[in-house]
C-alpha cells in the first residue's frame, strides 16, 4: 500500500501543516478587527477591557473583549458555534467565524489598521 | 468475479445510486467537528479511477453530487454550489496523480490529496463569497490536518473494493 512517491506528498503535507506555526509574527497584535460581510468593518482595543453590541438589520452580536483576549458572548444565529468557540487570544493564529451573520474576529497588528470604524 | 454490462450506462446508474446514498448514510455519521466529512462516495469513484474506467469514474462523481444535493433539499443552493465545485477539484486531482504517477503513489495518498483539494476548495469559495480573505494562517493547516484521516478511510474502502477481484467488463463502449 505504501510507495517510494508517497514520502515526498507527505513531507510537502507536513510543510504545509507546519509552516503557519513556525511564521515569525513580529507584528504586535493589539487591535482586534470585526467584520460582518461588506460594509461593516470596526477595529477595537485589545487592551481595553470591555464589552460591545454591534446590531444593524442583518447583525447582532455582543463582544467582550477582557484580559488581551476576546469572545462572542451573544449571537443571534441558530448553531452559536460562534459563542462555544470561547476566547481568542492574540497569540492565536485563529479567528472567531460566524457564518450566518458573516462575521469574523481576528487580532491583527497596528500598521494593518488605519481606519477606526466603517458602519455601513 | 465477473460482471458484463452491454452499456457503460447501467454501471454509471448503478454505481452513482450507490455512491449518492453513501453520500446521504454520512449524515448520519456525527463528527466531533461540525462541516467535516468523511467522503465514503468518494470511495466508489477513486475505485473507477483506479480502475482506469475515466468517464465512469467522472460521471458517478456528478451525479452523485446532485443526487445528494436533490436528496437533502440544497439543490444549486450555496451548500450544493461549494460541493460541486469541491467535487471537480478534488476529481481533477485523483485523475491527475493516478494518470501521472500511475503505481508510483498510494492509494491512500491519492485519497489523502483529494480530501485535501476538497476542503481547501470549499475554504477558498467561502472566503471569496463572504468576502473574508484566504489568509495562508492556522485554519490552512487544521483543514490539511483533518482532511489526512478520511482520506485514509476512504482508502481502506477502496482497497476493500480492490480485493474483491471484481471485472467489470462493458461491450459496447460508446453506447
Amino acid at each position: 500500500m505504501f510507495r517510494i512517491l508517497d514520502i515526498l506528498f507527505y513531507i510537502l503535507i507536513i510543510i504545509t501543516i507546519a509552516y503557519p506555526f513556525l511564521q515569525n509574527n513580529d507584528i504586535k497584535n493589539s487591535q482586534i478587527l470585526v467584520t460582518a460581510g461588506e460594509g461593516f468593518f470596526q477595529t477595537l482595543d485589545s487592551s481595553v477591557d470591555s464589552t460591545y453590541h454591534f446590531q444593524n438589520e442583518k447583525l447582532d452580536i455582543e463582544v467582550q473583549v477582557k484580559e488581551e483576549k476576546v469572545r462572542i458572548i451573544e449571537s443571534h444565529c441558530k448553531t452559536k458555534y460562534c459563542v462555544k468557540y470561547g476566547w481568542l487570544s492574540k497569540d492565536d493564529n485563529g479567528k472567531i467565524v460566524c457564518m450566518p451573520q458573516k462575521v469574523i474576529i481576528k487580532f491583527i497588528g497596528k500598521k494593518e489598521s488605519s481606519i477606526d470604524a466603517i458602519v455601513g | 468475479m465477473k460482471f458484463t454490462y452491454s452499456s457503460r450506462v447501467y454501471i454509471i446508474a448503478v454505481f452513482a445510486a450507490l455512491a449518492s446514498l453513501l453520500q446521504l448514510l454520512e449524515i448520519f455519521i456525527i463528527l466531533p467537528i461540525p462541516f467535516i466529512k468523511i467522503g465514503l462516495a468518494n470511495s466508489i469513484t477513486l475505485y473507477f479511477l483506479k480502475k482506469r474506467e475515466y468517464v465512469t469514474a467522472f460521471f458517478i462523481n456528478i451525479i452523485r453530487i446532485f443526487v445528494g444535493g436533490f436528496f437533502s433539499a440544497k439543490l444549486f443552493s450555496l451548500p450544493f454550489l461549494f460541493s460541486l465545485s469541491g467535487g471537480i477539484i478534488s476529481f481533477s486531482v485523483m485523475y491527475f496523480l493516478i494518470v501521472v504517477f500511475r503505481d508510483k503513489i498510494s492509494i491512500a495518498m491519492v485519497s489523502v490529496m483529494s480530501a485535501v483539494a476538497f476542503n481547501l476548495t470549499q475554504y477558498f469559495l467561502f472566503s471569496k463569497i463572504f468576502g473574508t480573505g484566504m489568509e495562508y494562517d492556522t485554519t490552512v493547516s487544521i483543514i490539511m490536518l483533518l482532511s489526512i484521516p478520511a482520506g485514509i478511510i476512504t482508502a481502506i474502502v477502496v482497497n476493500g473494493l480492490l480485493k474483491l477481484n471484481v471485472d467489470i467488463v462493458i461491450d459496447n463502449k460508446f453506447n
